[in-house]
């Protein structure tokens, strides 16, 4: 019986050695494919689905249409500035990277779209991102604006009530990048590491 | 592409030889399916042997340390405090409520993640700190929500606040006051607000 058991346990044991040997041959397989995609410069899967034109104020009040982003790389990102973690840590990351991209930052377009019109006014953007580098954009405009932007790029933007009778929102906090043709080419996470994120906004806009 | 007709081989060969080894541990499984039936009732007699001991005990008290928050931007009307809480003494508690010398009211709420969508919601009914337990606030998690700031959170100067729990009570703390996109305490991604090692500070609450 134990030398039985014995074999059955040695057969299993080369068996799985097997298993993880072809695993990782095929782990290899796919990522060599994935980095030759990245190395071609290709945007990511149904990225012409995500993006489209708008026309929003700015934190000066003045009208920004996505026309200007053209050419341009650009980062995107959604949030509000009733927010007490995830918004202001990007805003602040944000900064941060802009300044590890040193002179090349300047090609880059970064975007703070409001999910909160009513609260966020351009005056409190412009108030709130005075703490940020100043290269951000802030944008805000009408509700339908809003909407209609959420909309294009896919974000889930919801009002959550809360017991002082005030609202909080839930929303998509992923930042989109693209690239200076308009095709959505990666996303920054914040679970990402700082080193990771900074790797991509470097070839976002070294590619251009 | 040849690369995409290896991975497909590749991939039947690993499916293949799983399916047979799957099949070699099921065999095993049903052996081992007796004893370990055992050893879970046994195990459950002993912690039924716990509990009854424990209600002959009070409990000894929660400790509440690394209560932090952040310098806000201007106009900022919300912050984010975390804070971690240790339940030491033998019976569960709950965190209720609290309160920030610089926000009219204060929330507990927790936030979530789920493809990359942000949610935030009120802990209903208060945050359980079971017993023998240590329940970290902290970013992308628990925290707390302070409502209608009525001052500016600045770096380095700490604020005055209270916890409210079930059972212990008020806890009187002092949030130590990180930069704005600090993700810990001491700081990681600004500079450690000066003086302050490890910051806030440790309060403990004995009953």
């Amino acid at each position: 019986m134990a030398a039985k058991v014995s074999l059955l346990a040695r057969i299993r044991l080369v068996l799985w050695g097997l298993v993880a040997v072809a695993a990782v041959v095929v782990g290899a397989l796919f990522l060599g494919q994935m980095q030759e995609a990245a190395r071609q410069g290709a945007s990511l899967p149904g990225a012409a689905r995500f993006g489209g034109d708008f026309e929003l104020v700015d934190q000066n009040s003045k009208t920004f249409s996505s026309d200007s982003l053209k050419g341009r790389p650009y980062a995107v990102f959604f949030g509000f500035t009733h927010c007490p973690d995830i918004c202001p840590t990007t805003l602040f990351e944000m900064t941060r990277h802009l300044e590890a991209l040193g002179p090349k930052a300047d090609r880059l377009q970064v975007l703070f779209i409001t999910v909160d019109p009513a609260r966020d006014t351009p005056e409190q953007l412009q108030q709130y991102l005075s703490a940020f580098d100043p290269r951000i954009v802030g944008l805000s405009g009408s509700e339908a604006q809003i909407a209609d932007v959420a909309k294009k790029y896919r974000i889930v933007a919801e009002k959550v009530v809360t017991s002082d009778g005030s609202y909080t929102m839930n929303h998509t906090a992923t930042v989109f990048l693209f690239d200076g043709k308009g095709a959505l080419t990666s996303t920054l996470s914040w679970e990402e590491d700082e080193k990771t994120r900074q790797a991509k906004l470097q070839r976002l806009v070294d590619r251009g | 592409m040849q690369s995409i007709k290896l991975n497909g081989v590749a991939a039947a060969v690993a499916g293949l030889l799983a399916t047979v080894v799957v099949a070699l541990d099921t065999a095993a499984a049903c052996e081992k399916h007796d004893k370990a039936a055992h050893a879970q009732t046994k195990m459950t007699r002993v912690a039924d042997a716990g509990t009854t001991h424990n209600h002959a005990q009070s409990h000894a008290g929660l400790s509440v340390e690394k209560a932090w928050t952040r310098a806000t931007p201007p106009g900022a009307k919300v912050a984010g405090g975390f804070v971690t809480i240790t339940n030491s003494g033998k019976e569960p508690d709950k965190l209720v409520g609290a309160s920030f010398a610089l926000s009219k009211s204060v929330e507990v709420h927790e936030m979530t993640m789920t493809d990359g969508v942000m949610r935030m919601n009120e802990v209903e009914g208060g945050l359980a700190i079971a017993p023998g337990t240590s329940v970290e606030l902290k970013p992308g998690s628990y925290h707390l929500m302070f409502m209608d700031l009525t001052g500016t959170p600045k770096e380095s100067e700490p604020v005055k606040g209270t916890l409210r729990f079930e059972k212990a009570g008020e806890i009187a703390i002092e949030f130590a006051v990180a930069p704005i996109g600090a993700k810990s305490i001491d700081g990681a991604g600004g500079n450690t607000p000066a003086g302050h090692g490890h910051g806030g500070h440790e309060m403990k609450h004995q009953h």
